[in-house]
């Protein structure tokens, strides 16, 4: 009988490299995506009171925050595949990955735009029944999804195409976290 | 086979309900113990934030907002006509601490900017600290920005959640001592914004923002009685009696002589009166409607600005119910005897002409005139002092009275009272540049020139350029404009506030 490693069933719970890299890359398009675009959106009052060196570094911290954020997505889904039954999650887990992130991304874009409105105007804290609401409409949306792309093999052969290159942009936006945070470290260890 | 150093599902299950412990951080606060007590007195600045003059009745005001503090003041000098340089906390408190006008610290745009590098070791702590141990304090994030600009000079620099209910900025954490302005544009001012739509984080952000706000409610709904309109908070909620409470410690264990700066959030906006506060202005006395002017923002109607008022006024109530006990310690303790104590704003509020709060670019009186009282230890009776001075006089005369050397960068002048002249005329400016760059000339703002009894306003923007004048003596509400009218005295001060704008834009074209 052969001897087993240790954490080696452990380590099989997880999903297959390739697929980890497929879901990361889309994680961070996504989350890159919308720090750039914060990012620029106030770029322009950033001019009104730092000079050219604080605006870079101000983005630095942004990329730095980015690459965590990526980082942490990507590890609640690798989480969720390690305590589901494997052929919930962990099965198929590039496509099923990515269309949680593109789902929950959704609902995270709405919900920042409404947690905007309801503080404008009476500062208070959005119902349960809104955000329970919220959360099993996108669940069952995330549900549809994952059934009609395990159906329709074109639709997943496409969504993993696109997920093949939105690899590249772990190759620009992962170095650009990973300069942020050596600047970080840099302007704080004077 | 199954190993037994395999961990299970259910394993990893159990030893994650051990991870909210680890969110129980309990940093302990440390206070410089008691040294000799030398000669030299001990300064204590007292800042309160958005306290109008015009709103406090021993400046003339009809309610009776602040009854503790006016018992104190048998041996103070009250000056009655003294103007925050700014209309909100940068600009104001940039001024009050470094004694220079907007203009030449050049931080009076809004958000995180702070004083220019070239001025950034100009300010109190420097002067003060050859000779005196400084402590600084704020609840307001915005006024911390400028004292990290300043710790070099700082010796005990206290974060603004040191007395708070809760604590939530990161910028302030030890992590980022060295870069606490970036950090806080990065993250508390993009990343993770707090009440501001178009955050940097797209996950972590919303999920952050519904716990804080969960978290709040709970607050608000524990102290229903206390706070009827909810705690009061700058992000950071806070109960007004821990605040003082912690003041009272602090100041009862700084190494002496020192200078201490407590720079507190209150009555700032949201207004939370204390629940036997609530009610106590109804009825009676309230302010005239004045017409909405041009360039009001908010458009409040007069009702709903009345209403903010009477908060305002409960809220200031509840405050001088808190605040008197560091008076009554004061008193006490003998510190009193041995330290110069200012009682002062950074600005004031203005809830009329449609405008709300001192989101504005208005500058009128409510706006602008703040308190200013000086408790002097060898004083033997109150002094009332009327003519007009700036927050910009305050430094200048704190090292004066110190007896070190008035930093010749200093725009202002001695305080009549201690050693100043009693100069009616003189020209005192306020200003309120916010949408302007910091570094550029000032092409968009509003400049408020007073040599009373007049004051001349000058609107400065693309689509708007006027100018308002107004005869403070007669018309105190500022309801006339007298511009088109008084055009001799107009256009003497107009030259001159014109020569003053060429002056100070010339280094930036």
């Amino acid at each position: 009988m052969a001897i087993e490693k240790p954490f080696s069933r452990l380590w099989d719970r997880f999903p297959h490299r390739q697929d980890v890299a497929y879901v990361f890359g889309g994680v961070v398009f996504i989350v890159y995506v919308w720090a750039v675009r914060g990012f620029l959106y106030q770029f322009s009052s950033l001019r009104l009171y730092h000079n050219l060196g604080d605006i870079l570094a101000v983005f630095c911290y942004l990329m730095a925050f980015a690459l965590l954020e990526s980082l942490l997505i990507t590890g609640i889904l690798l989480l969720i595949g390690f305590l589901l039954p494997r052929q919930w999650f962990k099965e198929g887990f590039a496509v099923k990955g990515f269309l949680a992130v593109l789902v929950s991304g959704s609902a995270m874009v709405k919900l920042q735009g409404y947690l905007y409105s309801q503080q404008m105007h009476n500062y208070q804290m959005p119902s349960s029944t809104t955000l329970y609401g919220g959360a099993v409409i996108g669940f069952v949306l995330l549900l549809i999804l994952i059934f009609l792309v395990q159906k329709v093999t074109v639709i997943r052969n496409l969504l993993l195409a696109f997920e093949e290159r939105l690899q590249v942009f772990i190759y620009v936006f992962v170095p650009l976290g990973i300069l942020g945070l050596f600047v970080i470290f840099f302007r704080n260890i004077r | 086979m199954h190993s037994n150093r395999d961990l299970t599902r259910r394993d990893f299950l159990k030893l994650a309900s051990l991870a909210p412990f680890a969110c129980l951080p309990n940093p302990l606060r440390r206070f410089p113990q008691n040294i000799q007590i030398g000669d030299a007195k001990n300064v204590i600045v007292l800042v309160f934030d958005a306290w109008s003059a015009e709103h406090v009745q021993f400046y003339g005001y009809p309610r009776q907002t602040m009854p503790n503090l006016e018992r104190f003041l048998e041996r103070a000098a009250v000056y009655h006509n003294h103007y925050a340089a700014g209309t909100f906390t940068t600009p104001g408190t940039s001024s009050l601490l470094t004694g220079l006008y907007p203009w030449s610290h050049r931080a009076f745009s809004l958000g995180t900017g702070g004083i220019t590098r070239e001025r950034v070791n100009q300010n109190a702590f420097a002067v003060f600290a050859p000779t005196h141990s400084t402590l600084a304090y704020t609840q307001n994030k915005f006024a911390d920005i400028l004292l990290c600009q300043m710790e070099d000079s700082i010796t005990t620099h206290l974060r603004t959640g040191a007395f708070n209910a809760e604590r939530r900025f990161l910028y302030n954490l030890p992590l980022f001592k060295n870069d606490a302005q970036v950090a806080f544009a990065s993250l508390e001012n993009n990343i993770l914004q707090h009440d501001l739509e178009n955050d940097s984080s797209l996950f972590i952000n919303p999920i952050y923002r519904i716990l804080k706000m969960n978290m709040q409610q709970a607050n608000d709904r524990k102290f229903e009685k206390e706070y009827p309109l909810g705690l009061p908070d700058d992000t950071e909620q806070f109960l007004l009696g821990d605040t003082v409470d912690g003041a009272i410690a602090t100041l009862g264990s700084f190494a002496e002589p020192s200078f201490t700066y407590f720079h507190f959030y209150p009555p700032h906006e949201n207004y939370c009166p204390l629940g036997e506060f609530r009610g106590a202005f109804n009825g009676g006395w309230q302010a005239d409607e004045k017409p909405i002017h041009c360039l009001s923002w908010g458009h409040k109607s007069y009702k709903e600005l009345t209403r903010l008022n009477r908060d305002y006024d409960e809220y200031i109530a509840s405050w001088d119910f808190e605040v008197s006990r560091i008076f009554q310690y004061l008193q006490d303790s003998g510190l009193m005897e041995r330290s110069y104590v200012v009682v002062t704003a950074d600005h004031g509020e203005l809830n009329e002409r449609g405008e709300r709060g001192h989101f504005s670019s208005m500058v009128f009186e409510p706006l602008i005139h703040v308190p200013l009282i000086i408790f002097d230890p060898s004083a033997s009776g109150r002094k009332d002092i009327h003519t007009p001075t700036s927050a910009v006089d305050v430094l200048p005369t704190l090292a004066y009275l110190a007896g070190l050397p008035i930093p010749e960068w200093a725009e202002g002048k001695l305080l009549p009272g201690f050693g100043g002249e009693e100069n009616t005329s003189r020209s005192i400016y306020a200003m309120d540049a916010k949408t302007n760059a910091s570094y550029s000339p000032i092409s968009k703002g509003t400049i408020s020139l007073m040599k009373y009894p007049w004051r001349l306003t000058y609107y400065k923007y693309p689509d708007n350029e006027q100018f308002e004048f107004y005869d403070l003596e007669h018309d105190p509400d500022e309801l006339k404009d007298l511009y088109p009218s008084q055009l001799k005295e107009a256009q003497l001060m107009r030259d001159e506030l014109l020569g003053a704008l060429e002056d100070v834009n010339g280094p930036f074209y």
